[in-house]
């Protein structure tokens, strides 16, 4: 199952691969020539900027979980149904259990070692020359542990649809729709709630965390301590998660995206047990 | 070898409100060449998808050379090859012969690789690049070198030309006297599987409507032709299973041999497209009382 793991996926893997350890090759190579920490420039200036301004299409795109989806999860069975090949595959010796587990288990192994190449030399390259003094949470979706486990959810999600849908194109669809679906969920819902958040008066800086809100109470409203500031009569409130958080939520996230790992993972064995071929 | 290769009780499949195959009993025992015969949608399919795992009984059960088939389980000892002869087009032959060692546990690559050298089908085509004869033909030698005892076949050859259908059927006549393995393969066509088969199920509307050794059932069977008028007096002796009118005159299928007694009454042996046609056109409730 190994040799046949690898035949049916080398191609996509090579893809894969080379997109992902590209991207970690240059984070390396832009991080080491941009020399010590305290010589960089406030704001990032060339590579660095344009880097920068990537990170956006990524943050709002997620495309490379779903990339991953798309192309090594969704046409895992999809395509085997296409070309009829399951009828071969399913009446060998190796049972659909053994063969489902050892694709899901190689394969997602591989996912999860790309996609961790690619977020800690992305965050090693932010936190040192790309933004060091935006604080992690901006580049919280491509964290080092939450971004693998996104990966292994999205290519997931495609094996799950790949396995209900049994065609590649609509599963490469849903695909898309499910990880952006759970994104979105995640970036706005979930993730600011992990923990209580920290209000703090006077418009105090975040100081590398990350701001939720901003409002004003009076005076006579406010409870806490009282340094002062006011704006029109008013006591500025920022709510916000401090930056020393990053790595508590990245744990908690991660673990959340593992869950729904599970659930879809038991969606495909359940479906590929009953499934008539 | 185990005496029995098929054993059915009263075995069925539902798809939806309809019956794929139904109250489908039988038996057939180890070394045979078995045809399995009926016309589209009869449940050949049906009958051998669930003797592969692929489809799961809703009623019944079903065992294989003496060991019970259960859902999703296919036994080391079968092979089967579907319509397509589906492979993995984008392998190579060697890589196909690869694929079928890692994922049996039974597997001579010997079988493989002589058989491909006979029929000069080179080991480095891609098998989507070969024509759909020799891919029949990498199929078959894929599953031979299983080294099966019980080998089935859905419709061998009914996506073949003329020439790949006797190249086909001739490996396969080589394998039964190489292998020694009992061979199920179905057909709507009769005639291509007279010159193979020793053994036949007919099945018709999810049910079997005859079974049994291809020469016994000729033999047990006759065609009487005669005047309409007589028919009564003739066929009051004898076990009619089907009647056809000719303009005056009937041809009656009948089971068993007994005297006619009627000179204008000519008696014929029938040939086994023609029992499998008149027990096709016969009502399920007559076959079925045949053989209860």
């Amino acid at each position: 199952m190994i040799w046949m793991t690898w035949r049916q996926h080398r191609t996509t893997l090579f893809i894969l691969a080379a997109v992902f350890l590209g991207l970690a090759a240059v984070f390396v190579a832009v991080t080491v020539s941009a020399g010590p920490v305290s010589e960089h420039p406030t704001n990032p200036t060339g590579i660095h900027e344009l880097l920068y301004r990537l990170e956006l299409v990524n943050e709002v795109l997620l495309p490379l979980p779903a990339l991953i989806g798309m192309f090594l999860g969704a046409p895992l069975l999809a395509a085997e149904y296409e070309h009829r090949t399951v009828r071969y595959a399913w009446t060998q010796s190796v049972s659909r259990w053994h063969w489902l587990s050892t694709k899901l288990l190689l394969l997602g192994s591989a996912v999860v070692l790309l996609a961790t190449a690619f977020s800690t030399t992305h965050m090693w390259w932010y936190t040192t020359a790309g933004a060091p003094h935006e604080g992690p949470f901006r580049i919280f979706n491509q964290g080092p542990l939450s971004f693998p486990a996104a990966c292994l959810f999205a290519f997931v999600v495609g094996v799950a649809a790949g396995t209900v849908l049994r065609r590649t194109v609509a599963a490469m669809g849903l695909t898309i729709a499910g990880t952006w679906a759970a994104s979105i969920v995640f970036v706005n819902w979930l993730r600011p709630n992990y923990m209580t958040p920290v209000t703090d008066a006077n418009g105090a800086s975040t100081s590398g965390g990350w701001f939720l809100s901003q409002t004003a109470v009076r005076p006579e409203d406010f409870v806490g301590v009282d340094s002062g500031g006011r704006i029109n009569g008013l006591i500025p409130v920022t709510t916000f998660q401090p930056a020393d958080r990053f790595w508590t939520f990245q744990v908690i996230e991660a673990g959340l995206y593992l869950g729904l790992t599970v659930a879809c993972v038991a969606v495909a064995f359940w479906w590929v047990r009953r499934a008539v071929a | 070898m185990t005496q029995s290769a098929i054993t059915a009780r009263n075995l069925g499949r539902r798809y939806g409100r309809a019956w794929g195959l139904q109250h489908c009993s039988l038996e057939v025992p180890a070394g045979r060449v078995v045809g399995l015969v009926g016309p589209n949608g009869a449940g050949k399919s049906t009958l051998m998808n669930l003797m592969v795992g692929l489809l799961r009984p809703t009623t019944g059960e079903l065992e294989l050379l003496g060991e019970r088939v259960g859902p999703n389980t296919v036994l080391e000892r079968v092979a089967y090859i579907d319509q397509e002869h589906s492979l993995y087009r984008d392998f190579t032959v060697r890589e196909m012969l690869t694929a079928g060692r890692v994922l049996n546990r039974r597997w001579d690559d010997k079988i493989a690789t002589d058989r491909l050298a006979e029929l000069g089908i080179p080991l480095t085509a891609k098998v989507g690049r070969i024509s759909g004869g020799q891919r029949a033909q990498v199929a078959l030698a894929v599953a031979l070198a299983k080294q099966p005892e019980l080998l089935i076949l859905d419709e061998p050859v009914a996506s073949l030309d003329p020439l790949a259908r006797r190249e086909m059927m001739s490996t396969l006549m080589a394998a039964k006297a190489d292998h020694d393995c009992t061979i199920v393969l179905s057909s709507h066509v009769v005639s291509e599987l007279e010159r193979l088969c020793d053994y036949l199920v007919v099945l018709d509307h999810g049910r079997v409507q005859l079974l049994g050794d291809i020469d016994e059932l000729l033999e047990q069977h006759r065609l009487l032709f005669g005047p309409a008028v007589t028919e009564d007096l003739v066929s009051a002796h004898q076990h009619v299973l089907h009647r056809e009118d000719l303009n005056g005159r009937v041809s009656l299928l009948v089971r068993g041999i007994r005297p006619v007694g009627d000179p204008s009454w000519q008696v014929q042996r029938v040939n086994l497209e023609e029992l499998v046609m008149r027990y096709l056109a016969m009502p399920s409730r007559v076959a079925e009382e045949v053989f209860a």
